[in-house]
């Protein structure tokens, strides 16, 4: 029992390390931080628009 | 769950570093000395420009404020873009694809001159006041015949540096069947032609309007056909800017960070991409205008917003590819990674702040074309601030970042601890002044100041006068950021000089990434110009044929010349 | 072609954006009539004078709080460079150029046109607030483009 916990942390941390090894997560908070972006400076001047209609 | 092309090895540093051919190198390396020339003159331009409007000098009554926005518009925009675009292309396809053979670095050469002569032609009648039609030409206003000629002698001799880059690619392709062609050679194909067809635009008013009837041989233009060809041409214009500064950031970049890029396929679909859409999308330039339906204004409003997609593609394999490189090398955490990019190596600092940039800038980019919003911005301060974030942070800083290593390996000389130190305090004044600048520009553009305006107080009426009154928006700050530009583009100019004739002989390394694995996979109708030229003729045809038959068949009575309106 | 799962999540999330904002500006313009001014009507512009609409250039009445304004840019100004109208008052701006292309522009409103010669352009606008407002030419025009302006007097009642 003792060794089958083991191996089941050491292959967590492998998998682990492998995921933070080839994950984009930071990518994809990146570009969700300029899609934001982007979705509020065009609504911003959409109202502004509208405003002086 | 891995990605196929995450392979990271550090062996690539060890390739050997086929440097430029020394002859590639000196066609190269004039094509820069020429922008560097025109970059100053351009930069000082802009400071008088920055002083004036803001009401802190008034200019001497022998120089006009057009005439200098004329000069700063044409040197920068048009003269240093196409000049060091051309070098790189030259230096890039030498080291990618082989040295140049003498008869095609001939013609390169050929080119170059045409292009030289119609520059200091265009430049010395700007200088006579005898061009203050801003390069946009603003037909009927009319200049001398000479600066209509002179611009198309730019164009023209463009176009034959363009063949001689396009044959010796073409020749290594009919040399290598079996071989992927370099992401390099691919890159520069798609801008070229982009550059060539968008170029018709502009060659058809010059030679077929406006030179005719400069010269008197006839007595009317037809004012609005000769905007809508402009603005056919003035819009891929600005991607032939931006796509070499994407090459730096797919190509360079990630080999200067030590990493090697993400996809190929992804690569070559948004040059693609740009290639198809970014044409047929002039109107979003002239979406204020009369003579044109809302119809057709909306078919290129959307054709407009498919171009943004292929940027979309660019940020995320842009990033992607500095995530993956900063985790092979120990970076951890879901954002602290970033802490080992290469932040004191100005090749990849200038880049990446360019890249900042061009988010507010894109983001600016997407409001312009928005159909009806536009009336909010059309022709207000707000776009230049756009266009100062786009080409002139985004673009300029990626070629500022690409000259610091592409003058030394040109000219034989070592990239410089100083000239790296200089090149990061560049980096922050031209941010920083154009931060000031920009961020003023696009308030000042809400509030309703316009663009291409001298000072003016508008017979002190309070809302013109508010413009000067801001804490942040106003002229004021306008001018302070101009004058932070001036230090940054002076010190861009001594790092140029530096590097071209100081620094100690030497080797630089000429970064280029290796191809990404995932390119023998590369699908090959990506590389098949017919179908791409093909789909993106369709596409013109498309979205001008109807507007342009309309313009031409219901054309008003033409409109005379009017060359008293400009001295 | 591999594409990566966040960067499709990130294509939905940016083409879908894009696609959102090209659907609120369709139903603005084609549902709701805000267009861009995007007006037809062309015109002989060396010789307004005997054009029927702009060899009087002015502001006419339509009905009750609806005026009609026929305006000739001409480079350094407007003509007439002054109009007075009563507060609430929508005004049906009709532009046109005599000789280059300039434009008409109320800073701070949505009235923000091109008008290029032989070509007449159009928009309308609800003065709901009385003073002064500034008309200017945002277009270059030759040297003096900085003085083009004129004004639009709405009057309290």
């Amino acid at each position: 029992m003792g060794k089958s916990n083991l191996e089941m942390k050491t292959s967590t941390i492998t998998t682990k390390n492998k995921e933070d090894h080839s994950s984009l997560k930071g990518t994809l908070y990146f570009v969700l931080f300029v899609g934001s972006f982007i979705l509020v400076s065009w609504f911003a001047v959409f109202f502004l628009y509208l405003s002086r209609i | 769950m891995r990605q196929s092309n995450v392979v990271i090895d550090y062996k690539y540093d060890n390739e050997p570093d086929i440097s430029v051919d020394p002859r590639d190198g000196k066609l190269g390396m004039v094509h820069i000395h020429v922008a560097f020339v025109a970059f100053i003159i351009g930069v000082f331009g802009g400071l008088l420009q920055g002083l004036a409007r803001g009401g802190m000098i008034q200019l001497p009554t022998w120089l006009g404020y057009y005439q200098i926005l004329t000069a700063h518009g044409v040197l920068l925009a048009l003269v240093f873009t196409t000049f060091i675009i051309y070098g790189f292309f030259f230096a890039g396809m030498s080291k990618t694809h082989g040295t140049f053979s003498s008869r095609l670095r001939k013609t390169g050469w050929v080119g170059f001159y045409i292009m030289l002569v119609g520059t200091l032609i265009a430049t010395v009648l700007i200088l006579l006041n005898e061009a203050s039609v801003l390069y946009t030409f603003y037909v009927p206003l009319q200049g001398h015949w000479l600066f209509y000629a002179a611009l198309a002698l730019v164009i023209v001799g463009s176009w034959i540096s363009a063949v001689a880059l396009l044959t010796h690619y073409f020749k290594w392709k009919k040399a290598n069947p079996d071989k992927p062609t370099p992401l390099f050679g691919f890159m520069t194909t798609a801008t070229l032609i982009l550059w060539m067809v968008a170029g018709l635009g502009v060659a058809a008013t010059v030679l077929v309007q406006i030179l005719p009837w400069a010269l008197g041989l006839t007595s009317e233009v037809n004012v609005l056909l000769s905007r809508t060809l402009f603005w056919y041409f003035g819009h891929p214009l600005v991607y032939f800017w931006i796509m070499p500064a994407y090459m730096v950031w797919y190509l360079v970049v990630p080999k200067v960070i030590g990493g090697r890029l993400f996809s190929s396929s992804l690569a070559r679909l948004a040059f693609v991409l740009f290639l198809l859409f970014s044409i047929p999308v002039g109107f979003h330039h002239q979406l204020m205008e009369s003579g044109v339906t809302e119809f057709w204004k909306y078919v290129q409003t959307i054709l407009t917003f498919v171009v943004v997609v292929p940027s979309l593609l660019t940020a995320f394999s842009i990033f992607a590819t500095f995530e993956q490189t900063a985790r092979e090398k120990g970076g951890k955490g879901v954002i602290g990674w970033i802490k080992t990019l290469p932040w004191g190596d100005v090749r990849f600092f200038a880049p990446f702040m360019g890249m900042i940039v061009f988010i507010p800038a894109g983001a600016g980019g997407i409001i312009n074309a928005s159909f009806q919003l536009n009336s909010v911005v059309h022709n207000t301060l707000w776009v230049v601030g756009h266009f100062h974030l786009t080409v002139g942070t985004t673009v300029l800083l990626t070629f500022f970042g690409m000259a610091y290593w592409l003058i030394p390996v040109l000219t034989g000389r070592r990239f410089t601890k100083h000239a790296n130190r200089c090149g990061i305090v560049q980096t922050w004044l031209w941010v920083i002044g154009m931060f000031l600048m920009s961020g003023a520009m696009h308030i000042l553009g809400l509030f309703g100041a316009p663009r291409r305006t001298a000072y003016a107080t508008y017979g002190d009426h309070p809302q013109a006068l508010q413009w000067f009154e801001g804490i942040f928006a106003s002229h004021v700050t306008v001018a302070i950021g101009g004058v932070i530009l001036t230090a940054a583009g002076v010190l861009m100019f001594y790092n140029f000089i530096h590097l071209a004739f100081l620094a100690p002989k030497g080797h630089t390394e000429f970064p280029m990434t290796p191809d990404p694995v995932d390119t023998p996979n590369t699908p090959a109708y990506l590389e098949n110009w017919k179908l791409w030229i093909g789909i993106a003729v369709v596409l013109i045809l498309f979205a001008y044929t109807i507007p342009i038959y309309e313009m031409i068949v219901n054309a008003p009575p033409g409109s005379p010349p009017f060359n008293f309106l400009i001295k | 072609m591999h594409l990566h799962k966040y960067e499709k999540i990130w294509l939905v999330f940016g083409i879908g954006s894009l696609a959102l904002f090209l659907a609120v500006l369709g139903v603005a313009a084609f549902a709701f009539g805000h267009q861009p001014p995007s007006h037809m009507t062309t015109v002989d512009s060396q010789n307004l004078s005997e054009d029927p609409l702009f060899s009087e250039p002015g502001l006419t009445q339509i009905n009750e709080s609806t005026y009609r304004a026929t305006l000739i840019a001409q480079a350094f100004g407007y003509n007439p460079n002054k109009i007075e109208v009563p507060v609430g008052s929508t005004v049906i701006f009709e532009v046109t150029s005599a000789d280059v292309v300039h434009s008409f522009t109320i800073p701070g409103t949505n009235v923000n046109f091109m008008v290029t010669p032989g070509h007449v352009n159009m928009a309308e606008h609800t003065f709901n607030e009385p003073g002064e407002y500034l008309v200017i030419c945002n277009e270059y025009c030759g040297t003096g483009h900085h003085y083009m302006q004129m004004r639009i007097e709405v009057i309290s009642q």
